[in-house]
């Protein structure tokens, strides 16, 4: 590394992700909105620190050796599970989850680094086992994936332990494992949700899912959610109600909705034009991300990069999905756009690693040189 | 490691956005439209402003049903600071027990809860003194606001209240229909009487307006407006005084109508039906004992027996065999029959109620002698009198303006082969020349009978408001010989006038009245029921008043008394005092009600 020259810096990852804290800032704005004192709280602002402080962090981490991270990954993991553990017990209480320690100023929400955490553990496992394509092979993986999901579904924060899934089935498949192999788990992990529901699943867990099934069940407990949601999303129409003028958004009839439910928001505000060009923005960050996955010979960061590429991808199927009815309502954020500062953190630390991969690749070596 | 399999990830990510771009466009731009009318109504709120119902006026102009306000106590959870001490000052003005108040604070407190609330009503129907202590106090009463209400009045209580009716909910069944004319769910209509039949002229027509929330600056704004409009005043013939002279007068205690019509015009001026209720009690929130009271009693006092219901006529219906005979040219002024107290036809023996001797038509009228007109109905010939009680009016309704009017009973051969299996027998028209058998009728029907016995012919159509009118060329005209009415017109004022009348006691000093007495059988050895019906003044008549007390005996002496305190108010009203006079004329023409005819008369 030569420490003079100006870092090389993807602007189509770093451009998309910026273009959606921009959105984010001025929907959240929107979404500030209170009616019963007739001004706007101060989210937007806040927001605006939160991507401050995210982009000092990466600024700092584009240029931090990232293969360290390699041999601390294990630590961290475990670092990551100790906090989980210790969540569990001295926890803040939200809305009846414990998710939350209490850090004074700030809340620091486990679950959330523990996303990174176990992206770099895996990837640490995955990156000398690339040609090993035994089933036992993804009994650790499995296991790395596994054993935090417990301490995370206890919180309750079945949307946050849904996400590690597919983090771990996509960098196995990455790593070279057999579509045959994974499929198999999965089928296993089918199977096995009969007694995980009967057992393992909180009522309001189980509600949730039958409430996604039908949200008039219930149209003002459970379901309201869905059906305000749906409505401010249809309410859109193809043009939107004008930015600042989503009556679902500003008679405050949305509940959550500049955390988790912002995309109901935007779309309400800006119809399906503006649904659309958000899409375009993630897909846009998505090739960036994984054209980086392609162009990174070195096994560690290249898993690395695609474990945040499934992170995002996932969270924003999982969001969007919640507000239009393709999946249960779980607390889950839309990345970069969400208020709040550690889903905005996580987001950054995972950008940071993308980009820090990205700028400490050599391209002219040959992709044996590891 | 695979490069393919990196964008095989990203193909399966770029499909998931795929699908929800296809959900998003199913949503936004199918149903978006949906979705937007959905969203729209939520930020509308509709006010609503009740308008008053149309007060009903009696002929000289006082109030017999109005709109009176109301003021119910509302209270706004949200907009209210330091709710105990509210709610503990209004308990201490209104008077509420520690029960209410439990109650409403329950409310209260359940509603604070409701973000979308906006007001909830905490007393109902309070007193002045509440609303006037609170709109002066405002500033002790935070989140206290007063509500103005309509309800129905009635300031003359039971009087006329079968003519004038009260309300009554839309009926579930043709709610639908009510909604579309403009009603609310909830709403009051007119159930019985006038306020059923002038409905639409009575009712008042709700103001509202839309208030659209603006979404900059939260404020609600209106988008659509619409003045209420008051329901018409509506002025009846009703006589405030006659009404109350008829009501006052009749026997405590009996059932039975009294009917009072101009003959002139069918103007109704008293119709009353006993037992009666007073119409207040039935304004919501109705008592549980006035509603039984109303409905399940045996004395059936919801009914109006001016018209709702038949009864045998009695002698009442004699005027109607001597028309018969008369103008069958079988009967004349001069035939006379002997009365030995009864009349024998085939093996039957029918009674006469005393032994009158030889009596001629007009004596025969004037003592109610049964033998004579027995003899005189058979002579008429039972198709003769069936075809005059028709065109007197009986058997059909008269089209009075109100609701439920029953049109008695006319018993004809016909009828009794198809419900009796057998024919006509000429007992059948003894028994009907003394209005006995089947027959029945309504005191309106007799009314009527006895106007047109009055104005020389003309079958009226009675009528209360002056809106239902009947243009007079429309009146059926019974075109008998001007002899044959003066010859029944004669044994009516006999009837009062000369020693042994059965009307006697109608004799009024300056006011000639001419009438029939009616003692009816009711049948299972129940007391018979009285009847008066007539006339007055004599020579140039304008009014009559027919009056029935059930199971209570002679005619002359039960009901007579309670047709003369009509009469007598009639005339103490329109003729004794000129000077009155002079006065009603000056209020007449301010009003303009068509009372000229009567001042003419008289």
């Amino acid at each position: 590394m030569k420490g003079k020259r100006s870092p090389r810096v993807d602007w189509l990852i770093l451009g998309t992700a910026l273009a959606l804290c921009l959105v984010g800032v001025i929907f959240i704005a929107s979404a500030s909105w209170r009616v019963r004192e007739a001004s706007y709280a101060s989210f937007g602002r806040q927001q605006l620190i939160f991507i401050a402080v995210g982009m000092g962090f990466l600024l700092f981490m584009i240029r931090f050796p990232y293969l360290i991270l390699a041999r601390f990954a294990f630590v961290f993991y475990a670092g990551g599970l100790g906090l989980l553990a210790a969540v569990l017990v001295i926890g803040k209480r939200i809305y009846g989850a414990r998710r939350w320690i209490d850090l004074g100023p700030v809340n620091l929400q486990p679950s959330e680094l523990m996303k990174i955490a176990l992206i770099l553990a895996l990837a640490r496992w995955l990156m000398f086992r690339e040609e090993r394509r035994r089933m036992k092979d993804l009994v650790v993986p499995l296991a790395l994936m596994f054993v935090p999901m417990l301490p995370i579904l206890k919180q309750p924060d079945l949307g946050t332990a849904m996400t590690f899934v597919p983090i771990a089935f996509g960098m196995m498949y990455v790593a070279g494992a057999r579509l045959r192999h994974l499929g198999m788990v999965a089928l296993i992990g089918v199977l096995a949700f009969v007694p995980v529901w009967s057992l393992g699943l909180k009522e309001y867990q189980k509600d949730r899912v039958r409430t996604f099934v039908n949200p008039d069940r219930d149209p003002l407990g459970k379901g309201y959610q869905t059906i305000q949601s749906l409505l401010s999303v249809g309410s859109g129409g193809i043009a939107g109600r004008g930015m600042f003028k989503g009556t679902q958004n500003r008679l405050n009839l949305l509940p959550e909705r500049h955390t988790d439910f912002i995309f109901a928001v935007i779309a309400e505000e800006t119809g399906l034009w503006g649904t659309t060009a958000l899409l375009i923005l993630y897909i846009l960050l998505f090739v960036g991300i994984a054209l980086a996955a392609l162009r990174t010979h070195e096994p560690f960061g290249r898993l690395v990069v695609t474990g945040v590429l499934i992170l995002f991808a996932s969270q924003v199927f999982v969001n969007i999905g919640m507000t239009i009815r393709l999946m249960p309502v779980t607390g889950l954020t839309l990345p970069f756009v969400s208020y709040g500062g550690s889903s905005l953190v996580t987001s950054f630390c995972g950008l940071a690693l993308v980009m820090a991969v990205q700028e400490q690749q050599e391209p002219e070596l040959s992709r044996n040189a590891y | 490691m695979h490069k393919p399999r990196i964008g095989l990830i990203l193909t399966l990510i770029a499909l998931m956005l795929g699908v929800i771009e296809m959900r998003l466009f199913y949503l936004q731009g199918i149903c978006g439209w949906h979705y937007r009318r959905v969203s729209e109504e939520r930020i509308r709120r509709r006010l609503t402003t009740d308008a008053p119902r149309g007060a009903i006026l009696d002929r000289d102009g006082r109030e017999l049903a109005r709109d009176d306000y109301a003021f119910d106590i509302s209270f706004f959870p949200h907009k209210a600071i330091r709710t105990p001490e509210v709610l503990a000052r209004l308990a201490h003005v209104i008077g509420w027990n520690a029960e209410d108040r439990e109650r409403v604070e329950a409310a209260v407190e359940r509603e604070a809860a409701d973000e979308d609330r906006e007001s909830l009503i905490v007393a109902s129907n309070v007193g002045f003194n509440v609303m006037a202590e609170v709109e002066t106090h405002a500033e002790l009463y935070p989140g206290v606001v007063v509500k103005e209400r309509s309800v129905r009045r009635y300031p003359f209580g039971a009087l006329a209240a079968h003519a004038i009716g009260y309300m009554a909910k839309i009926p579930a069944s043709r709610e639908k229909e009510y909604l579309e004319q403009g009603y609310f769910r909830g709403d009051m209509i007119g159930g019985t009487g006038i306020e059923r039949a002038c409905e639409e002229r009575l009712r008042g027509r709700r103001g509202g307006k839309v208030l659209v929330i603006d979404m900059m600056d939260g404020l609600r704004k209106v988008d659509r407006e619409v003045a209420p409009v008051a329901g018409e005043p509506l002025r009846l013939t009703l006589d405030a005084d006659l009404q109350r002279a008829a009501e006052g007068s009749f026997p405590e205690g009996r059932g039975g109508a009294v009917v009072a019509l101009d003959v002139r015009t069918g103007e109704i001026l008293v119709l009353a039906s006993r037992p009666a209720f007073n119409l207040n009690d039935l304004v919501p929130p109705v008592k549980r004992g006035v509603a039984d009271f109303l409905n399940r009693d045996p004395s059936a006092p919801a009914l109006n027996r001016a018209m709702g219901d038949g009864y045998p006529a009695g002698s009442i219906f004699k005027i109607v065999v001597a028309f018969a005979g008369l103008e069958g040219n079988r009967l004349g002024e001069g035939t006379t029959h002997t009365c030995a107290g009864s009349f024998r036809h085939g093996n039957r023996e029918f009674k006469c109620n005393n032994v009158h001797g030889t009596v001629d038509l007009v004596d025969a009228i004037k003592v109610s002698c049964n033998v004579y007109f027995y003899q005189a109905g058979l002579a008429a010939g039972k198709d003769d009198l069936l075809t005059w009680a028709e065109r007197f009016g009986f058997g059909r309704k008269t089209g009075v303006d109100l609701p439920w009017e029953k049109p008695g009973f006319l018993p004809t051969p016909a009828w009794k082969k198809a419900a009796r299996k057998e024919g006509w027998f000429e007992g059948d028209t003894i028994n009907i020349s003394i209005g006995q058998g089947n027959l029945l009728v309504t005191p309106l029907q007799v009314a009527r009978m006895m106007a047109a016995v009055a104005n020389g012919g003309t079958l009226i159509t009675p009528f209360l408001a002056n809106e239902h009118r009947p243009a007079p060329a429309t009146l059926p005209k019974l075109s008998f010989n001007i002899r044959s009415l003066e010859v029944v017109r004669k044994g009516l004022w006999k009837v009062v006038h000369e020693t042994g009348g059965t009307g006697s006691v109608l004799r009024i000093d300056g006011f000639d009245v001419a009438g029939k007495t009616g003692t009816a059988q009711a049948g299972g050895n129940r007391p018979d029921h009285a009847w008066f019906a007539g006339y007055g003044p004599y020579e140039s008549p304008e009014i009559c008043v027919v009056a029935v007390v059930e199971h209570s005996g002679h005619g002359g002496v039960i009901a007579g008394p309670v047709a003369k305190a009509v009469f007598e108010t009639y005339y103490k009203k329109y003729h004794e005092n000129t000077k009155e006079e002079e006065n009603t004329k000056k209020k007449d023409d301010a009003v303009g009600v068509a009372a000229s005819a009567r001042r003419t008369g008289a």
